[in-house]
């Protein structure tokens, strides 16, 4: 009787199990190929009738306090200018942590804007997450005239299938951070630091030569190794890294140039830690890695463009702080590395499916784009300017002036960037960069291992993430 | 020559203050958070650091209490507790007292249930419940904190003990006398059964107002957020202030230590209860 | 052991149990339904996903078989969490034990002001995961925190993989030795005091009486407190989460963590599926051994 009971029992949850499945997948629109159904995203032919009264957007952003507390006089601005709209910004967590949450919500949960990292777009367009800025952008007659001037790069880098995605506000960049005066005393010039091993020689003089402790510290990502593949230029997966379609192999172990550049990278780690170069892999960037090079312990500092501002205040004047590209893994020819790899943070408008909501988080990014107020969260911050406009504003001048001259170098290679850094994009950019992340606290940890050994396994985890994520969504 | 009563007298003290200093000792990491989160932000990152400082300071308290709705926290979780408690202490006496005082069909069965339950691990359910809360629609509200709460094995094992251990013609007696089922239950046997109750509670309360993963899921917005997340957030965020981080932990650790000190009878018999007996 | 709810035999009590009465199943309704639909229904669940493929939302989309299975189980990787993940239960269960151990016999003699240091060797369980996660991130830290203030060192605890496991474990032992401290105590002092104190005047001294005398009548609850302590020392996720993320080089992952990261951050719902059966299974086993060993070392009066 108990078994039977128990059978059954364990029969109705399968089948409701199932059942279920079905159900919640015909929910959200059925999983697309990269080539979206331009219908499914597309502002509606007719105006559904407005719901009265002020419509409640939400905000969902990993940005913290510091950079929200920015972003809020923005929004006020925003939601006093008008009465139709009134937005609200939630922090949900870290950048996987918000992403987490992303993924786990259903569709009539999401919010109406949302951040994401700009390398990551590739995970939620497939689930059709995300509203096409561009759509909206057609649309409206002042479409053209707010967009104008966002640097090319961006736009590129923001794009899919040639429609705007998402907003570039949080524009990020992979540099490394150096001491401008302790570089100068060593005899180093910044400007022949080209690939990875040109790095690991510069930290070398700097410590052997008594200048500092530690040559560099890292903000622990695998996002940077995706930036030096980025600068060789080298594809590490098939369809042009992602960009023609699906993405069906990884190239790491291909025999040709991506292995080459992939092991490049390994090698630099493990020459740095088995050397003793390098602060440990893992530290927390703004609680260990920043006091050791504003004191003058540590040289450099790989991180994002984003980080700056909270850098130059914990060096508080104590020397001048410099910023390069991250180098390209293997290359150091002056055609290569001429790409811009972009990085940070871009906002973006959800598929709720509400036609007035979506509107309202279509208002606000264009509200948010102009000049002054993308400059004060740029100058706020440390996130570039997004367009020229922003650029030559009085404001940012002054910042570039008075507090970090040395973000001029980033700007030059910007103007002369072309379109070459390509970062993968596919659906499982995330495990990607842990991925490789894992693989440097490997070498970092134990420098004696075998470069290709650690190589092969990151090849046989990425390759499987590939796998099954083409298994279990289906290209229909 | 010491008398041997006073011999012992100082050893016995000597063993006293022994057990007391590594009491000190092991509370030290408390101690610790107390004793740096009143240090300014220069104390804290000058060298050496020091147990003890000239200048206090309330800075970080009132930082925590501005900069975060620590009190909106604070308030969110105590109402995911009394609801969650109470409600775990009734449904969980109904349902000791039905197998302890009743046979029904099926009874094996959904005791083997009950069992079960309690062997699962919650790592295993929790991502799943989270997934059924979306689609009840729970997700960010009250309900969506508390429900998975409402009901837990280890309640029903020391209410069963508690029923147990009363006399068996009790209820007999009782029912006899026209009390009728209900009568006995909610006459006779929960008040006689307010120390376990008590403890249940006490232990529980503990227990769910430490409770992480689960808020972190459900609670979306600031608004609905729990105390240990919204700690939590301070920890992982990108300014690493550490005064104001220790102050936070500090307003976090208060009301549970504060129960456990003042309640410790209550768990102490509430935890040995259910416990093995010989 | 009384048989549950089977009242004496008597005439009016055999009439009594064939009345049938819904009040039982009305009283177990509320727990069951909720059992069922928050434990019993997500078990099977997952038991069901490790079995298919999952989509981004986590629901099922197609069959696979045992594939997820093997394709786990073949992963060097996941055995490699396996392992860091049985290394730290067993620190935190050894240790645990121990020192819960050593304070329970320290605190089994209530003479006055005891309860001072009682209260204290318990204390630390009633600190929640995030604070204590926030307290020893201040004490771990490197350049200038203050665990290596007062070693003179400069070792940075969170991020050498030789440490950054011991620091961890180091927190969860310490939040955890409270709950095992009480229940032992309250074992020991169950000890009949007349035995005891036979035994001093027969001229046995401490070690003595507490192997001979304190230790196999308290064996049941000893007994509990192990099996208790093998449950939860698998289970360190909020400190895992906040001082280590798992790193430096995985060396603080364990399955648990491991669990929400593949659910959450990867969204490989199916491989979470996978994992947490196979932590199931693995904690069913070790509680099948313990009870096998019950008898072997447990004495019942």
């Amino acid at each position: 009787m108990k078994k039977m009971l128990a059978l059954l029992l364990a029969a109705v949850m399968v089948l409701s199990l199932v059942a279920c499945g079905g159900q919640e997948g015909s929910k959200e629109t059925t999983a697309k190929t990269p080539n979206t159904d331009p219908a499914a995203t597309t502002v509606a032919e007719t105006e559904p009738p407005r719901p009265a009264g002020t419509i409640e957007l939400v905000w969902w952003t990993n940005y913290g306090e510091k950079n929200v507390a920015l972003l809020q006089t923005t929004i006020d601005k925003f939601n006093e200018s008008q009465s139709d709209y009134h937005l609200t910004i939630e922090y949900q967590g870290n950048a996987n942590e918000l992403m987490a949450k992303l993924n786990a919500t259903n569709k009539d949960g999401l919010p109406d804007l949302f951040n994401h990292a700009a390398q990551r777009i590739g995970t939620i367009i497939d689930v059709n997450y995300l509203a096409k800025l561009q759509d909206y952008i057609d649309k409206d007659p002042d479409g053209a005239a707010w967009t104008k001037g966002t640097y090319q790069a961006l736009i590129d880098a923001y794009s899919y299938e040639g429609k705007l995605v998402g907003y570039p506000n949080g524009y990020s960049y992979g540099v490394v951070y150096y001491n401008k005066d302790m570089f100068a005393k060593a005899g180093i010039n910044p400007a022949d630091i080209h690939n990875m091993n040109d790095l690991y020689e510069a930290g070398k003089k700097l410590v052997d030569g008594g200048f500092c402790k530690k040559a560099i510290g890292f903000h622990p990502s695998g996002y940077y190794a995706n930036c030096m593949l980025a600068y060789d230029p080298v594809d590490t997966f098939d369809a042009k890294n992602g960009m023609d379609g699906r993405v069906t192999k990884c190239l790491y172990m291909d025999g040709g140039d991506a292995q080459k550049a992939v092991t490049a990278i390994l090698d630099y780690y493990k020459k740095l830690y088995a050397g003793g170069y390098g602060v440990p892999y893992g530290a927390n960037w703004n609680s260990e890695v920043v006091p050791l090079i504003a004191s003058g312990d540590c040289a450099m500092g790989m991180g994002v463009i984003s980080q700056a501002n909270n850098l130059i205040k914990n060096i508080d004047g104590k020397f001048k702080l410099g910023v390069l590209q991250v180098p390209a893994a293997t290359n150091g020819t002056e055609t290569a590395g001429k790409g811009a790899a972009i990085g940070g943070t871009g906002i973006f408008m959800a598929n709720t499916g509400d036609y007035w909501k979506m509107k309202g988080a279509y208002e606000f990014i264009k509200f948010m784009a102009q000049g002054e107020y993308t400059s004060n969260f740029s100058t706020g911050t440390g996130y570039l300017a997004c367009s020229d406009a922003v650029y030559q504003s009085d404001a940012y001048q002054t910042y570039i002036k008075d507090t970090f001259p040395g973000i001029q170098d980033i700007y030059d290679h910007l103007k002369v960037a072309d379109g070459s850094a390509v970062m993968p994009f596919n659906g499982v950019v995330t495990e990607i960069e842990n991925q490789f992340k894992s693989a440097i606290e490997k070498i970092a940890a134990d420098p004696s291992l075998d470069v290709m050994s650690v190589q092969k396994t990151l090849y046989e985890e990425v390759q499987d993430a590939i796998d099954l994520y083409n298994a279990s969504n289906p290209v229909k | 020559m010491m008398k041997p009563k006073t011999k012992k007298k100082i050893k016995d003290r000597s063993a006293f203050i022994v057990k007391l200093l590594i009491g000190i000792l092991f509370m030290l990491p408390i101690i610790i958070g107390l004793l740096f989160s009143f240090q300014t932000e220069t104390d804290l990152v000058s060298y050496p650091l020091k147990f003890f400082t000239a200048n206090p300071t309330l800075e970080h308290y009132i930082s925590a209490f501005t900069t975060i709705p620590i009190l909106h926290y604070l308030k969110n979780t105590l109402i995911v507790c009394v609801i969650a408690i109470t409600a775990q202490i009734v449904f969980s006496s109904l349902c000791a007292y039905a197998f302890v005082f009743f046979d029904f069909k099926g009874k094996e069965f959904f005791w083997n249930v009950v069992l079960a339950c309690m062997m699962i691990p919650g790592e295993v359910t929790i991502i799943t419940n989270y997934v059924t809360i979306q689609n009840i629609g729970l997700v960010n509200t009250y309900p969506g904190l508390f429900i998975t709460s409402m009901i837990g094995g280890t309640s029903i094992f020391m209410m069963r003990q508690y029923y147990k251990s009363l006399p068996k013609d009790f209820k007999d007696a009782a029912t006899i006398d026209g009390c009728g089922e209900l009568g006995f239950l909610f006459r006779v046997a929960t008040p006689l059964s307010i120390p376990t109750i008590s403890s249940l509670a006490i232990y529980l309360f503990v227990h769910i107002y430490n409770q992480f993963f689960w808020p972190l899921l459900v609670a979306n917005d600031d608004k609905m957020r729990t105390i240990q997340v919204g700690i939590s957030f301070l920890v992982t965020s990108d300014v690493t202030d550490y005064g104001r981080i220790l102050a936070g932990a500090m307003v976090t650790i208060l009301p549970s230590v504060l129960i456990y000190i003042f309640g410790q009878d209550y768990i102490i018999k509430g935890m040995t209860s259910g416990g093995v007996k010989g | 052991m009384s048989r549950q709810g089977k009242m004496t035999e008597s005439p009016r009590m055999l009439h009594k149990k064939k009345k049938f009465s819904m009040y039982p199943y009305i009283f177990i309704l509320p727990a069951i339904a909720l059992m069922g639909l928050f434990t019993i229904y997500p078990f099977i669940r997952t038991i069901v996903l490790s079995f298919a493929l999952t989509n981004k939302m986590g629901n099922f989309s197609s069959w696979v078989g045992l594939r997820n299975w093997t394709r786990v189980l073949k992963k060097e990787s996941f055995w490699s969490i396996v392992v860091t993940s049985l290394k730290m239960a067993g620190v935190n269960l050894v240790l645990t034990f121990s020192i819960a151990m050593i304070f329970a016999l320290m605190a089994n003699k209530k003479v006055r002001f005891s309860k001072l240091y009682q209260t204290m060797y318990a204390l630390p369980m009633a600190i929640a995961s995030s604070p204590a996660a926030a307290i020893f991130i201040f004490i771990y830290r490197q350049k200038n925190g203050l665990l290596n203030n007062l070693l003179g060192t400069d070792i940075s605890w969170l991020n050498e993989p030789s440490t950054a496991i011991w620091a961890v474990c180091a927190v969860t032992i310490w939040m955890h030795i409270g709950s095992s401290f009480i229940f032992l105590l309250v074992g020991f002092r169950n000890v009949p005091e007349d035995l005891l104190e036979s035994a001093y005047l027969d001229g046995a001294n401490s070690f003595q009486r507490i192997r001979k005398i304190i230790l196999p009548i308290a064996s049941p609850q000893i007994f509990f407190v192990l099996f208790l302590s093998v449950n939860s020392s698998f289970k360190t996720f909020a400190q895992i989460k906040l001082l280590t993320g798992g790193g430096p080089a995985d060396s603080t992952m364990n399955l648990v963590y491991d669990i929400y990261k593949k659910a959450l951050i990867d969204q490989r719902f199916e491989t979470a599926c996978v994992e947490a059966i196979f932590l199931f299974l693995m904690l069913f086993l070790l509680s099948r051994i313990q009870f096998a060993l019950e008898d072997k070392v447990v004495h019942y009066q």
